[in-house]
């Protein structure tokens, strides 16, 4: 396929399903990375109509319209949508990229991985938070071997309530609720940092808009991870941090919300850029994927251990 | 003036138990421990005499337990009905047993029980009290707490000993916040589930990594993490601090905000110098109060019952997930 006239030229073409802000910020996003995103595709042909207007990009009359255009389809719908797009985009010849997670079941993500498998091309997951910089040092810090082997991390993850999102997010049936859609973020660090989990506890706190999570992990190697995930923060008080602590020393990264008004997305935008990029480099046999299949796989089926967990009481085996 | 004895001096809040009754303008008349050795070189610290056991619990109007844990049954018993008051360091005891035993016998005898649990003295963790009960804050959701402490066998190494403590981590601070969390909801977790694991210290033969997760009748959840993570060169023992989450809002609440730090330039020399009100002298106010009065302390041995119990159930929640 011919990238078009104008594009960087460095990663194909790629064409974006679903019209919500994770859309909007992986067109700025891919653009950053050098990458053309050129049509778009969703539900509703009148949402589908302005996103493109507003981004320059061709309307998409569906997904396998818009996947027999493009290099790449980046799917950034509900995840309950997942497995028909990424199906549908797969058959019709496209690499397949779609948001975290995988998908809503661990049923529908195999069903995924085999339609990309049948069709002979690329999937991935776009996990971000493995390409924020402050998680990358802490990573690199561990591999490396710089502190010990890890016997506790703390992952937390603090947000507003997502309630403006369309409503998907706040519909546990779609979403997952906040321990798959929010935690898997810090799932899948916990699995990168302190290796393949044995079980899970959760316990989950508040209305479906503010859920408030707390969960425990232990891993196979011995190490165990609190990992907490809200969308009951106040806006403007937001909060991510990681922590490690090994027999002999400790990291800590705490990032909190700049005041209310001040915050400047130009960093978010980098972040999601040097993913996208990565993403688009690895589906088309460039680059080791960072988080493979594997890994994303994992990382859902620990976000949906807890969610039992949260439901039963009881602790989850994985 | 208040006749106050300490029986048992192996834990490390003795010697501060010492001090905050010498700022309430209370010598204590005496010392007693099952190790003479232990007693003598206590006694030659502070100053404080040794005394045989029996005479100094017949001259005391109240006596404070600072031993092992272990041995904090055989000596509140041993007191119980021959002093107005005793005060019991936390937790009570190793097992439900021996827990339940020393609150009975208190009881029975009519001497008021005390549990040292100084954040019921904390000035915020007060107010926040008052304002939560108050409905001043919305609806609770989720309480995110951390007690993290340096390795205390480090100072006192009993409290790495399983039979005097009863296990590590799990054992010594969990109660802290357990009873903070009550004390606030007015309730006791339905739920209670906890990992631990000895990596942070692997040559102990208990467990320095502890997490505690609890759920409450009213729907909060609750952490707790009172893992042995803090360096041995922190300036204090640890950490203490809790994240409210509300319907309303989130309140912030550092435990030990109140200092003044001090940092050496050339040397990694950091210290803290707690200020303001005290929690640990109004604790021994309450407990002075209680010795003269018999009044009934801020924290009770049926509070502190309340708390050792939800030690021990994430001591048994971790048991059994070892074995899974």
């Amino acid at each position: 396929m011919t990238p078009r006239p104008g594009a960087a030229g460095t990663g194909g073409t790629v064409g974006i399903v679903g019209t919500g802000a994770m859309a909007a910020l992986h067109v700025r996003a891919w653009r950053r990375a050098g990458h053309e995103p050129v049509a778009v595709a969703g539900r509703s042909s009148a949402a589908v109509e302005q996103f493109a207007s507003r981004h320059g990009l061709r309307p998409s009359a569906d997904v396998v319209a818009l996947a027999r255009s493009v290099d790449v389809v980046d799917v950034c719908t509900p995840t309950d949508t997942h497995l028909a797009v990424g199906a549908a985009a797969a058959g019709a010849g496209a690499h397949v990229l779609v948001e975290k997670p995988l998908a809503r079941t661990l049923a529908e993500a195999d069903e995924l991985v085999a339609a990309c498998a049948r069709a002979g091309v690329g999937l991935l997951v776009a996990h971000v938070a493995r390409f924020v910089p402050a998680y990358r040092q802490v990573l690199d810090l561990v591999r490396g071997g710089a502190v010990g082997p890890p016997a506790l991390v703390s992952l937390r993850r603090l947000g507003a309530s997502p309630r403006s999102a369309g409503g998907w997010l706040a519909d546990p049936a779609r979403s997952g609720g906040v321990l798959l859609d929010l935690m898997v973020h810090d799932g899948d660090l916990a699995l990168a940092i302190c290796g393949p989990a044995l079980d899970v506890h959760a316990a989950v706190a508040g209305p479906p808009a503010a859920q408030h999570a707390t969960a425990t992990v232990r891993h196979l190697g011995g190490a165990v991870s609190q990992l907490e995930a809200s969308w009951s923060r106040p806006a403007g008080r937001e909060l991510t941090s990681v922590e490690v602590w090994s027999a002999t020393a400790e990291l800590r990264h705490v990032q909190r919300a700049v005041a209310r008004g001040l915050a400047d997305d130009g960093p978010l935008v980098a972040v999601y850029a040097a993913e996208l990029g990565h993403l688009g480099r690895a589906l088309t046999g460039r680059d080791r994927a960072e988080v493979g299949l594997a890994d994303a796989r994992a990382a859902l089926a620990l976000g949906l251990a807890a969610t039992r967990s949260a439901a039963s009481g009881l602790v989850e085996p994985l | 003036m208040t006749a106050v004895g300490f029986l048992g001096v192996r834990h490390v809040h003795a010697e501060d138990y010492v001090r905050a009754l010498r700022a309430l303008g209370t010598e204590p008349v005496g010392v007693w421990d099952a190790d003479p050795e232990v007693a003598a070189a206590w006694a030659a610290r502070t100053g404080v005499p040794v005394v045989p056991r029996e005479e100094l619990v017949e001259r005391c109007d109240g006596v404070v337990v600072t031993s092992t844990t272990r041995e904090h049954r055989d000596l509140v018993e041993g007191a119980a009905g021959r002093v107005r008051a005793v005060l019991v360091d936390k937790p009570l005891a190793t097992d439900e047993h021996d827990a339940q035993s020393l609150v009975t016998a208190c009881a029975r005898t009519g001497t008021v029980l005390q549990t040292a649990l100084p954040l019921r003295y904390q000035h915020d963790a007060d107010a926040v009290r008052r304002a939560l009960a108050s409905g001043e804050l919305g609806t609770v959701r989720h309480l995110r707490g951390i007690n993290q402490s340096v390795d205390p066998s480090r100072h006192a190494p009993w409290f790495a000993d399983p039979h005097e403590a009863g296990g590590g981590a799990v054992m010594d601070h969990v109660v802290h916040l357990a009873d903070l969390y009550s004390w606030w909801l007015g309730e006791q977790p339905a739920d209670v589930a906890a990992v631990t694991s000895a990596g942070l210290a692997p040559h102990l033969p208990v467990d320095s990594v502890c997490l505690v997760t609890l759920r409450y009748p009213s729907g909060v959840v609750a952490s707790i993490d009172a893992s042995w993570s803090r360096p041995d060169h922190d300036p204090v023992f640890g950490t203490c601090a809790v994240t409210i989450t509300t319907s309303t809002g989130v309140v912030d609440l550092d435990l030990m905000t109140a200092r003044v730090e001090q940092t050496g330039r050339r040397a990694p020399d950091v210290r803290w110098h707690l200020v303001g009100d005290d929690p640990v002298v109004a604790m021994l106010d309450d407990f002075l109060s209680s010795a003269r009065t018999g009044s009934t302390p801020r924290a009770t041995g049926a509070d502190g019952l309340a708390a050792t119990r939800t030690a021990l159930r994430a001591r048994g929640a971790a048991r059994l997930r070892a074995g899974s």
